[in-house]
């Protein structure tokens, strides 16, 4: 009974867990650049782990091993896996010169205090040491360290040239990753590579800026509702698990007669 | 559950000033000079976390980690200074810049304040002032005998003196001012719009040289708001702000189950 109660326990914290992951999910369904966290409960392990015996008999002998299978009790852990989807949202069209777009594969370069971090979230501007950055004021590097924009006016090519009166200062730097789908979220719409990752620059055939739109949210809602859905009926059946367990337990302590 | 409701409830929160941005935006659709806003968001802190229930079973491989992030929070409300059209008045005094550019005004406590509106008319000493009676800086006065007021697109005022030899004469030169991040300006009201930190030290200079745009006399510039951009924009806020508070109701939903475990 206590095994069918913290099984009951564990999963209903996965379940949780899941839930917890969903809800960030829906409250970022408006954040330009944002990749939502695809979340799935599996089974680990549902194999059959031992053959389990009764310790004695009701003659109360101690049990010889017969290698007959009597009452199995297969372990089944229930584990969370995330991953985050880098399927790209819409193209949102906003016409300001600062908000840019990929419209393929690849990541802006941003520097923060902890190191580079890479990002989808093209909204940049020009502040007023003439460096582009970011919405929270983290410069974005080109290909020798920030880019630094004079006056007001700039354009930015479909290869992330930025070109101010005819004059290339520059080229933004964009970068992919062999196995993206290892990227961590840092919050402030950056995401962070793993030590192992290294960011290999694009070609600059193969990089594709749009200059005056954003990139929408990829939030699937619908699919994000429906998990939740899912997420709290799972979490329901198991608190009856647990509830039945709990009953099954006060029988046993309450209602079964004392052994001699 | 509890942090998915907090989540959720950054969520709404973030919507409903977006709700609020927007809603400013279209009280302004008919506003001279206005620019208008857009929210930009962007998620919070993440936290790695193994579920508790994943236990290290024997021989099974360590338990995952994921990353819940606690929800989103508004980052920056941007002004959008994209172009308003143009709209044609006719008062010589109405004028438009086409282009970058602000023009000046000294407000009565003697600092400087920008804006695109340009509705001018004369004072009782005829001086050129906006609609709420400051002063154009530099300032300008309107001779007593001056029949008509031009201006042209490089900015220079000329007037057309009364007599028998009527004579235009130039009286004073426009200036406006540059930004290095317009977008860094802070708003007075009134259309009016101040220096701060962010938007950096005004360059001054002359209309159509510098990068400055050019004055167009006779001409408002209309606000910048799109009204189905805008109306867009709270339909996708207000179901965002809805399934945000799916969210919550989910969580709730959760927590009263494990209220009732034990009766």
């Amino acid at each position: 009974m206590l095994r069918s109660l913290r099984a009951a326990e564990r999963a209903m914290n996965v379940h949780v867990t899941r839930i917890n992951a969903l809800a960030n999910n829906l409250a970022n369904v408006d954040a330009a650049g944002f990749k939502q966290v695809l979340t799935h409960v599996t089974e680990r392990g549902a194999t059959v782990r031992s053959v389990e015996e009764p310790a004695r008999t009701l003659d109360n002998e101690p049990k010889r091993a017969k290698g007959g299978t009597a009452a199995w009790s297969p372990q089944r852990e229930l584990d969370l896996r995330s991953a985050i989807d880098l399927r790209p949202g819409a193209l949102r069209e906003t016409g300001r010169q600062g908000d840019l777009a990929l419209a393929g594969d690849g990541f802006f370069v941003v520097q923060t205090p902890e190191g580079e971090r890479y990002t989808r979230n093209g909204r940049f501007a020009v502040d007023r040491d003439g460096r582009l950055v970011t919405a929270s004021g983290a410069a974005v590097l080109g290909g020798g360290g920030p880019l630094e924009i004079p006056g007001g006016q700039f354009v930015v090519q479909r290869d992330g040239s930025v070109v101010v009166e005819g004059n290339v200062l520059g080229r933004l730097q964009v970068v992919r990753f062999s196995e993206p789908s290892r990227l961590e979220h840092k919050g402030n719409a950056l995401l962070a590579a793993p030590r192992d990752q290294v960011a290999e620059p694009m070609p600059p055939e193969s990089v594709q800026v749009v200059q005056g739109s954003l990139e929408a949210s990829n939030v699937d809602p619908i699919r994000a509702l429906v998990d939740m859905i899912a997420a709290q009926r799972a979490f329901e059946i198991e608190s009856r698990v647990m509830q039945a367990g709990d009953e099954s337990l006060e029988k046993a302590v309450n209602s079964l007669p004392s052994t001699r | 559950m509890l942090r998915a409701m907090t989540t959720a409830a950054s969520g709404m929160k973030a919507q409903q000033l977006n709700i609020d941005a927007i809603a400013n935006n279209l009280a302004n659709v008919n506003t001279a000079g206005f620019k208008k806003s857009q929210v930009e968001f962007q998620d919070l802190l993440y936290e790695s976390v193994a579920p508790a229930g994943a236990t290290r079973g024997s021989g099974l491989a360590p338990p995952t980690r994921v990353e819940i992030g606690h929800g989103v929070k508004l980052v920056a409300t941007d002004r959008m200074f994209t172009p308003g059209a143009m709209k044609q008045t006719g008062n010589p005094l109405d004028l438009m810049i086409e282009g970058d550019g602000f023009f000046q005004i000294r407000l009565p406590d003697g600092s400087l304040a920008y804006t695109r509106d340009g509705s001018f008319r004369l004072d009782g000493e005829r001086n050129l002032v906006t609609a709420a009676g400051y002063f154009l800086e530099p300032a300008l006065q309107i001779p007593l005998d001056a029949t008509e007021v031009s201006v042209a697109r490089d900015g220079t005022v000329s007037v057309l003196l009364a007599g028998d030899n009527a004579t235009v004469q130039d009286i004073g030169q426009l200036e406006i001012v540059r930004f290095p991040n317009a977008a860094g300006l802070a708003s007075r009201g009134g259309n009016l719009f101040i220096e701060t930190a962010a938007s950096g030290a005004p360059l001054t200079g002359v209309p159509g040289r510098d990068g400055m745009g050019e004055v167009a006399a006779g001409f408002l510039e209309s606000s910048n708001v799109e009204t189905i951009e805008e109306l867009v924009n709270m339909i996708t806020a207000q179901r965002a702000y809805e399934l945000n508070s799916r969210a919550i109701s989910v969580a709730d939903d959760m927590l009263q189950t494990v209220n009732q475990l034990k009766r």
